[in-house]
């Protein structure tokens, strides 16, 4: 009995239903035929971080604190904008929960795995630079073992920050090709790592993300989905569009050999974070707040739409003057609005019910949410004060520009709420569509794949349309609460956390 | 723990993640190497230090203390002398 989740970062049935169609991904639709295939509904900002620690953890971002790349802190003067990692997930995970119970884990390119989990098996994490990586592995050795592997190089496998910068900005002509490729190559450098690991470290929960299809849809957009594809198109379209197919046509023998390895017991889901859909508009968030009189920039702020990379953050908070703002976004990928008064206070009620006021008069603004409402658990405090969604599921923009509204020419690939779910194995009917079901609720589905117990009080639940056989309900106190409740608190102990936001309040810059 | 302790500790740790970087840097690390302009962090290299210095000595560190100016901006570089004045401030109490 072993579970292989396999993890398609962004993909989406309107991309993978034509590929299948088409003949380019054909193992996919045949493993379509031996089980159930459904939306995965996302967390309620469909994004990377927070949604692939809900599928870890079982819990909503509200309980496991996970809201984006970054999370903001007070400092001196301003915030200080610190980059999650796993000891800011404040619920076990599934590498915890396995491995406790006695079980091997494999976890490979798993976003908030770093630093790694100390399981019974093997961590290699996703979101570190290749200068990093040696270090990040576990158990120690594996990397020299790895690096032993035919063409295993690190740099082509690791997160090039800067080169995923690219995601969120415009790519220049002639740069889609190098972009594609590089993503065509990362999966082959993941899947050696991964076909290398499954036979010589075989695990009872194996699970992989490949990201190059979220990738691809933000930047090739028109280039992948037919219904954006030009017409007539170019000669120079139609060769990119090939490059794409190319990378899917890979993917699914990738998908075909490790099925084939796991072997015909094991259970195995193919399942991503988010889906993807094409968006128009772009919403420069902090543009409408600056002016609405809740921000202000120290000069010019930046109109380069390059500046809304997420490793651009810590700079841009520089572009705020502090001393005359009360409202900011900081990321354009948490869709959300911080606000510089103390919640629980009068003056902090009265500025979010302004600014939720003030949004609704926006075309865009599909809806303002409040943390409360947004991320409801004892981690919500953690989450943007604000969370918006655009009517077309897209980010907002953070940089300056000269109107806070604009259209582009052509769309962009954004993130949409519903993901995909394909399931086979023992008790997992055939040729099945089934009802959506919650990112959380995979969680479930893996404990009881390999037989253990489910913790109670998690936000997800054993889904029904994939496994209806009776559940073992197990403990709460198992999992409610990180067993070290995480150590994402540890820096500041509350007198030194009150002492800074004491002194933020001396100088003016809270109430 | 002392601050000779701490300054131990630190260039072991800096030792262990520079060591395949294929620098320039040469003579070893000492009190008045510094972090970008002889061992060629970037930020995110500072990100993986101050990781590794949190599990090294078992606790979180304020790095913005460290990190920022009074006036909001980022340090453009740091001397080992400073980061292990600053962690051991931390851990005995007394700012270095």
């Amino acid at each position: 009995m072993s579970t292989v989740v396999i993890g398609l970062d962004g993909a989406t049935h309107a991309v993978l239903d034509p590929l299948m169609d088409v003949g380019v991904m054909p193992f996919l639709r045949s493993f379509c035929s031996e089980g159930v295939r459904g939306h995965l509904l996302s967390t309620t900002n469909p994004l990377t971080p927070p949604a692939w620690t809900t599928l870890a953890t079982g819990c909503h971002p509200g309980r496991h604190g996970i809201f984006d790349f970054v999370r903001p802190e007070p400092a001196a003067y301003g915030i200080y904008v610190k980059l999650n990692d796993a000891r800011d997930v404040r619920c076990p995970t599934l590498w915890d929960q396995v491995s406790a119970a006695g079980l091997r884990v494999g976890a490979l390119n798993y976003p908030l795995t770093s630093p790694a989990p100390q399981v019974r098996g093997y961590v290699v994490p996703g979101f570190v630079s290749a200068r990093h990586l040696r270090r990040a592995v576990h158990p120690p050795g594996l990397y020299e073992e790895l690096a032993e592997l035919p063409e295993f190089h690190p740099h082509h496998l690791a997160w090039d920050f800067d080169t995923e910068q690219k995601a969120v900005q415009p790519l220049d002509a002639g740069e889609h090709e190098g972009w594609i490729r590089h993503h065509i190559e990362r999966e082959r450098q993941w899947f050696t790592v991964l076909e290398h690991l499954m036979q010589a470290q075989p695990c009872d929960l194996t699970a992989v993300v490949f990201d190059g299809v979220d990738k691809l849809q933000h930047l090739a957009w028109p280039l992948i989905d037919l219904d954006s594809f030009p017409e007539p198109a170019t000669a120079e379209q139609e060769r990119l569009r090939g490059l794409c197919l190319d990378y899917f046509r890979r993917l699914d023998g990738y998908l075909e050999r490790i099925v084939d390895r796991a072997g015909p017991d094991a259970t195995t889901l193919i399942v991503s974070d988010h889906g993807f859909g094409p968006s128009y508009d772009v919403f420069h968030l902090n543009v409408w707040l600056r002016d609405a009189g809740y921000l202000r920039w120290t000069d010019d702020g930046s109109t380069a739409e390059g500046a809304d990379a997420m490793f651009a953050t810590r700079h841009r908070t520089q572009l705020f003057d502090w001393a005359h703002t009360t409202a900011y976004a900081l990321t354009p990928s948490s869709n959300g609005i911080y606000l510089t008064a103390s919640p629980g206070t009068a003056a902090y009620d009265r500025l979010r019910d302004e600014v939720i006021e003030g949004l609704a008069g926006v075309e865009v603004v599909e809806a303002v949410m409040t943390r409360e409402e947004a991320y409801p658990g004892d981690q919500g405090r953690l989450a943007p004060d604000l969370t918006l969604r655009l009517r077309d599921q897209g980010f907002v923009s953070v940089v300056n520009a000269d109107a806070p509204l604009r259209r582009r020419p052509e769309p962009r690939g954004m993130h949409r709420s519903e993901g995909v779910v394909f399931a086979a194995g023992p008790g997992i009917p055939a040729g099945r569509t089934v009802d959506a079901c919650s990112i959380a609720d995979i969680f479930p589905l893996v404990l009881h794949s390999l037989g253990l117990e489910i913790p109670a009080g998690l936000d997800g639940r054993l889904p029904a349309q994939i496994r209806s056989d009776a559940p073992l309900i197990g403990p709460a106190a198992s999992a409610a609460v990180r067993a070290d409740g995480g150590n994402g608190d540890a820096e500041l102990t509350p007198d030194e956390e009150e002492a800074v936001f004491a002194q933020l309040r001396l100088l003016g810059y809270m109430e | 723990m002392t601050q000779e302790q701490v300054h131990s500790d630190v260039v072991k740790i800096l030792d262990d993640i520079t060591y395949d970087w294929d620098l320039d840097f040469g003579g070893g690390i000492g009190p008045g190497t510094w972090l970008v302009a002889d061992l060629d962090f970037g930020s995110l290299d500072v990100v993986e230090l101050f990781v590794a210095l949190e599990d090294h000595f078992g606790r979180r560190f304020p790095a913005q203390t460290l990190l920022m100016t009074e006036d909001g901006n980022y340090i453009e570089d740091l001397q080992v002398s400073e980061l292990v004045a600053f962690v051991h401030g931390i851990l005995t109490g007394e700012p270095g």
